[in-house]
């Protein structure tokens, strides 16, 4: 048990033995957010924030989303950019710390996809992101892998495919999964 | 004033909130930030990392004697982050000394939608999961949910954090409890 609980101001109480383990519960006094939200207390019946403040948000997302092809087509192209000088790279250290770099745009692209339904960027951009926390980039058989998920992408892209059931999302899909499975 | 005479269920009105969100990529912390905003959100404060974050927290919490500065309500961060995890940051923020910031009100935000992570997180002692693609009725409920139901805080030897168990059940097995647990109250 955390010896540093008896120091704070609001524990003058004794922990006491529930069967075989220690417990301590600290129940709310006052509800003070629902308070600084405006209401009172006590007030049992749940607030809510406005509808149309909600309707408001999920337009920004929309109007985000009108230009996410272009966002998207931006960080792969970075992505692209950074692995073909990753892999100029001599030093092996070097090259596992931009590799760290792969890892942060491809969870960018992941995030940005699969907010504006691009399911099966997403998909790779997911799929690329955690391979990378295991790739070591001095394997051959795995820079096969990376290169597979980067042409995945940027096909789809370019074909302007969002449907994961499309035949070329599937064809890449499988395509990419065998590389895995046999390079890994 | 309404609300002190009425229990109507009415639009909380959020202007002296202050969130903390932690999110590294940029594209998404303003597109949280701007949504936020549209909830009527007073402050936002913003950070890249859990460092960062720590920086905030422990700064804001050292001002807060000054009227200027308004403590953290909130804190929305991201799990996933290279240059320091939500999960640094949680359990920073749950094995703290001061009370103020050990009952802060945690929501993470994440891309993964393992059942690992929901384990995870919740053992952690975080409050609510909020699972990518964000929607303004996912965050507004994530919100909603830390204000309507502030959970008692449960200290046990391997755990802190707000009570795992979201509703009553029935037991009918033996009793094994010898007592109840010690309960103290507090403001959340």
């Amino acid at each position: 048990m955390d010896k540093d609980m008896n120091t704070d101001k609001d524990k003058n109480s004794v922990l006491e033995q529930t069967g075989k383990a220690l417990v301590q519960m600290f129940k709310p006094k006052y509800n003070m957010l629902k308070n600084k939200a405006g209401m009172r207390v006590n007030m049992k019946e749940d607030g809510f924030i406005e509808d149309t403040r909600i309707q408001a948000a999920d337009q920004l997302i929309c109007d985000l989303c009108k230009n996410s092809k272009q966002t998207l087509e931006e960080q792969i192209k970075i992505l692209t950019k950074l692995w073909n000088h990753i892999q100029e790279l001599p030093d092996n250290e070097k090259r596992k710390e931009k590799t760290q770099e792969i890892f942060i745009i491809a969870h960018e692209i992941k995030d940005i996809s699969s907010l504006c339904d691009y399911a099966i960027i997403a998909h790779f951009a997911e799929s690329l992101r955690d391979y990378i926390t295991e790739a070591t980039m001095n394997i051959k058989n795995q820079r096969i892998i990376i290169q597979a998920h980067i042409d995945a992408l940027s096909t789809i892209l370019k074909n302007d495919i969002s449907d994961e059931a499309h035949p070329i999302a599937e064809e890449l899909k499988s395509k990419v999964k065998i590389a895995i499975n046999k390079y890994r | 004033m309404n609300s002190l005479f009425q229990n109507k269920p009415e639009p909380y009105d959020l202007s002296n909130f202050t969130i903390l969100l932690v999110e590294d990529s940029e594209y998404m912390q303003s597109l949280i930030l701007e949504m936020l905003k549209l909830f009527g959100i007073g402050d936002i404060l913003r950070c890249k990392d859990s460092q960062e974050a720590i920086d905030l927290i422990s700064i804001t919490h050292a001002r807060k004697s000054s009227r200027h500065i308004d403590k953290i309500d909130i804190v929305l961060t991201d799990w996933l982050m290279p240059k320091g995890s939500g999960k640094e940051l949680v359990k920073w923020v749950r094995h703290h000394k001061v009370s103020d910031i050990r009952f802060l009100p945690l929501i993470v935000v994440s891309g993964y939608t393992t059942e690992r992570l929901t384990h995870e997180t919740r053992d952690l002692g975080i409050h609510e999961l909020l699972v990518k693609p964000v929607s303004g009725k996912l965050l507004a409920s994530r919100i909603c949910s830390v204000i309507d139901s502030p959970r008692p805080f449960i200290q046990t030897q391997n755990y802190f954090g707000p009570d795992r168990r979201r509703q009553e059940l029935t037991f009918h097995g033996p009793e094994k409890r010898l007592r109840n647990p010690h309960i103290v109250e507090r403001d959340m």
